[in-house]
């Protein structure tokens, strides 16, 4: 029976906040890996580093045997060793921002099938037309938007070196871990969110500029992968090393070490800073001007 | 009163779409009428406060003046013209979340849209992802997103474009319903005239962002001259142009003649002619002006004004 039978029934109601009203927008795009079977197996395969990390952490915890007294030759290991120590803020921290050993590679393709084309996309669809002339703004659908992508981002960044280091601490024999992590694990969790936050913001910034999804899709691999491999080269050309400042992975990278109280230099900090606002500021600028909406709704 | 505009003037940069319109849009169905480039979609985007007018003020329903374009949008469903939708969306998924986008709690927004994809008959093809819709599918699926939140009003602009004659009649069955059966104000912004002389009460024509008609529909077609359609049988019957001073027929060929009244003569003299003639009379309808004949009067008047 058709509502035609059933008569017209008008709905009185009272309408929700305007936070809520995001709510759709932000679920939408979190779910935006999750529909079909390749993109599910592809976002499952994102958190390898993170399985690497948990049975390093499973070995370390005595869950898991671990080849002969490999504890012990870690404890002693070298700085540049220590991302591989589950008692070192490292060991959370170069899961996210080190760029070789870390989910880089992962981050570019889960960024680059799902945020990078959010807002292309739904301007190529003439969505825009639909969502701003409901009770939201073009300014609370890009905050939609940007939340949406830093939660599927997140899942990555933050939860999973989260629930490593919980295994870790709930699993352990004793308190020992639990003592020696317990201090740093609030700054570490805080540069994970700061870092994902950058990132999110800055690849939902360019799917708002770019005119089709496929270019956002490359102008946003060509901004990571393009940069990083310039500020390699540089470094190189220059004999000194300019990741931190050409390199927006190893910018916010940067600015995710010191928040975590690692050892970084302030030149590096400083320019890693001036890299990432100059980079926003110009983005912010050119999506005003696209997201107007005379632009958007012709 | 639904929508009201007083001396409302809309500017992109030096041009000017819109200029010092006043116009009152009256419960029921009202057509906007227009060629491309009158000012019709933007005065729409002004009402869903996409649009900042120059000048002027609006009001819609009993809001304030000064209501915030959000809470204006709440009240009011907005069809687009453009072909759009929610990307790898099912019309079940894209109508609820519009539906919570325009303030709808989550379990209003759900059952309302399985209402609203009812009565826009896509029961069938609720679960099917829009993308893949034909053009009738789509126009549905927009007019149902218009609605999904219980609008008091509803601008529909172009709801008939890219359809087939079936779907145009669905269409405008549709917005026929909202307007006559569930008390809905609709303003329909078309430049189809067939479509607003079937489903409107009320038009409002404008161009070059100005109104240059405004009034009920039976208004506007009734014309002041005394003429008639006439059809006789048999189809043969021959009449007299001028069968006696102040009545004229001209005969239309197939039995139908064209006749026009003029001072004290009354038109049932004409029977007792048709009546002598040897003929009967099947059809003695007052003339009325086309929509067409409104529309180009109204735009020619609007020329001829601008020329001089």
């Amino acid at each position: 029976m058709t509502v035609y039978g059933l008569e017209y029934r008008p709905k009185s109601y009272r309408p929700t906040g305007p936070l809520r009203r995001l709510q759709p927008l932000v679920r939408s795009e979190f779910r935006a890996m999750f529909h079909g079977r390749w993109t599910i197996m592809l976002y499952a395969a994102c958190f390898l580093p993170a399985f690497v990390r948990m049975v390093i952490m499973l070995g370390w915890i005595g869950l898991l045997p671990f080849a002969g007294g490999a504890r012990e030759r870690l404890d002693e290991a070298p700085d540049m060793v220590r991302m591989w120590i589950p008692t070192a803020r490292e060991f959370y921290v170069e899961l996210v921002v080190h760029a070789p050993n870390g989910v880089f590679f992962f981050v570019i393709v889960l960024t680059a099938l799902a945020t990078a084309r959010a807002i292309a996309k739904d301007r190529a669809t003439n969505a825009l037309e639909l969502y701003w002339t409901r009770g939201i703004s073009p300014f609370g659908y890009f905050v939609g938007k940007w939340f949406g992508a830093f939660l599927l981002l997140a899942t990555l960044t933050v939860v999973a070196p989260t629930v490593i280091w919980l295994v870790g601490a709930l699993l352990a024999d004793d308190w020992t871990f639990w003592e020696s992590t317990s201090g740093f694990v609030p700054r570490v969790l805080l540069a994970q969110v700061v870092f994902t936050f950058v990132l999110s913001l800055l690849c939902v910034l360019v799917s708002a500029v770019a005119g089709s999804a496929n270019v956002a899709t490359i102008l946003w691999c060509l901004m990571l992968g393009g940069s990083l491999a310039l500020s390699l080269f540089l470094s190189q050309m220059m004999r000194e090393d300019l990741r931190a400042t050409v390199s927006i992975w190893d910018a916010a990278g940067t600015l995710a070490r010191a928040i975590a109280g690692m050892k970084t230099s302030p030149k590096d900090l400083e320019g890693a800073a001036w890299t990432l606002s100059g980079l926003t500021a110009v983005l912010v600028l050119l999506v005003k001007r696209r997201l107007r909406i005379s632009e958007a709704l012709g | 009163m639904t929508v009201q505009l007083d001396q409302v003037v809309i500017r992109y940069g030096t041009f000017t779409a819109v200029a010092g319109v006043t116009v009152t849009f009256p419960k029921g169905a009202v057509g906007l009428l227009g060629r491309n480039g009158a000012g019709k979609s933007s005065i729409l985007k002004a009402l869903l406060g996409l649009v900042k007018p120059t000048s002027g003020s609006m009001r819609i329903l009993d809001l304030p003046e000064h209501a915030s374009p959000t809470e204006i949008r709440s009240h009011v469903g907005y069809m687009p013209e453009r072909d759009c939708h929610l990307p790898a969306m099912t019309g079940f998924e894209m109508v609820s979340v519009l539906g919570r986008l325009s303030g709808l709690p989550d379990r209003d927004a759900y059952r309302r849209a399985h209402e609203v994809l009812y009565l826009c008959g896509l029961e069938e093809q609720r679960y099917r992802p829009v993308s893949g819709y034909s053009a009738g599918m789509k126009q549905k699926a927009k007019l149902a997103s218009a609605l999904v939140h219980d609008p008091q009003v509803l601008f529909l602009d172009e709801p008939t474009n890219g359809l087939d004659p079936d779907g145009r009649a669905e269409m405008l069955d549709l917005v026929r319903q909202l307007a006559q059966k569930l008390g809905k104000s609709v303003v329909l912004s078309t430049h189809i005239l067939q479509d607003v002389e079937s489903v409107c009460d009320a038009v409002v024509v404008m161009e070059k962002g100005a109104v240059v008609a405004q009034g009920r529909l039976a208004d506007l077609c009734h014309t002041s001259e005394r003429r008639f359609h006439l059809l006789v049988e048999p189809a043969t019957l021959h009449l007299p142009e001028v069968p006696r001073p102040g009545l004229r027929v001209d005969a239309l060929g197939a039995g139908r003649f064209d006749v026009e009244v003029e001072g004290n003569v009354e038109p049932h003299e004409l029977f007792a002619l048709v009546q002598r003639q040897g003929g009967s009379i099947r059809e003695f309808v007052p003339h009325r002006r086309s929509m067409e004949e409104v529309f180009l009067g109204a735009v020619r008047g609007a020329d001829a004004e601008v020329a001089r």
